[in-house]
């Protein structure tokens, strides 16, 4: 492995690190969108836990107003996150499209 | 810290009304399906929604918010949050006040007596169904009931 990719493979080790040291019940599908947020993607290593909370609940909120995301409590009573019924349905949608794309290519 | 992070993402204005416009489509599904249990797929989203408010301790302040944001006069006086959301979301020409009186009070009777892992419309068919389980709240947890 080329120093490069090795140090890449540590960089996104940490982040993977950072991403899962604030536990916020969340499902796949949002934890994913939030992973791909530019904010949350800058997060540096030595940002506070105050400051990376800060930008996880911007997120979050932004989603949340935009009908992307939403409450609700879990089985264990905790207040959670989880996608909208829309969100799921668009990202379903787009998973159908590049599946026939990409059966469309190979035939 | 799981829930100190819920707590402190504030719940805006949009946030509210994107989660109204989304049980309003719930109603129009519902309205659209020929489903028994349809009702199931309108109710089920708005108790998940007044569920968390009351965790937060926040059911009444979000429902008057809810009712303020209606364009359509005369807004009735609603000082229970799930008939409120009720109010909002669903068509009132169809819903009449004995209704969503009714239906509040089914859904009173899951939020105190369901288990939170158990799907809505499980519990209230094993608890008879709607008019049971309104019947169930007004004896067990109503007007003289307690």
């Amino acid at each position: 492995m080329s120093k490069s990719a090795l140090l890449k493979s540590r960089r996104d080790q940490n982040r993977k690190h950072r991403m899962t040291s604030i536990k916020i019940p969340m499902d796949k599908i949002l934890r994913e969108c939030l992973e791909q947020d530019d904010r949350v993607a800058r997060l540096r290593r030595n940002c506070s836990i105050t400051g990376r909370e800060l930008i996880f609940a911007e997120v979050l909120t932004e989603l949340e107003s935009s009908g992307a995301a939403m409450r609700y409590l879990n089985s264990q009573g905790r207040i959670a996150w989880k996608a909208t019924p829309e969100l799921r349905d668009y990202l379903n949608d787009l998973k159908l499209d590049a599946e026939a794309d990409f059966e469309h290519e190979n035939t | 810290m799981l829930n100190r992070l819920a707590f402190k993402v504030p719940f805006s204005t949009d946030a509210l009304q994107a989660n109204l416009e989304r049980l309003e489509r719930e109603w129009e599904n519902y309205q659209t399906s020929r489903d028994r249990d349809g009702i199931y797929r309108y109710l089920s989203p708005l108790f998940e929604l007044v569920e968390w408010w009351a965790r937060d301790r926040k059911d009444m302040e979000y429902a008057r918010r809810a009712l303020r944001l209606q364009r359509r006069p005369p807004v009735p006086k609603i000082a229970e949050p799930l008939a409120a959301i009720i109010f909002c979301t669903a068509d009132w020409e169809k819903v009449d006040f004995r209704t969503r009186s009714k239906w509040s009070r089914a859904l009173r009777y899951a939020a105190e007596y369901k288990d939170l892992d158990e799907p809505l419309r499980d519990f209230i068919k094993r608890k008879g169904g709607l008019n049971k389980c309104a019947a169930r709240y007004a004896r067990r947890l109503g007007r003289g009931g307690r």
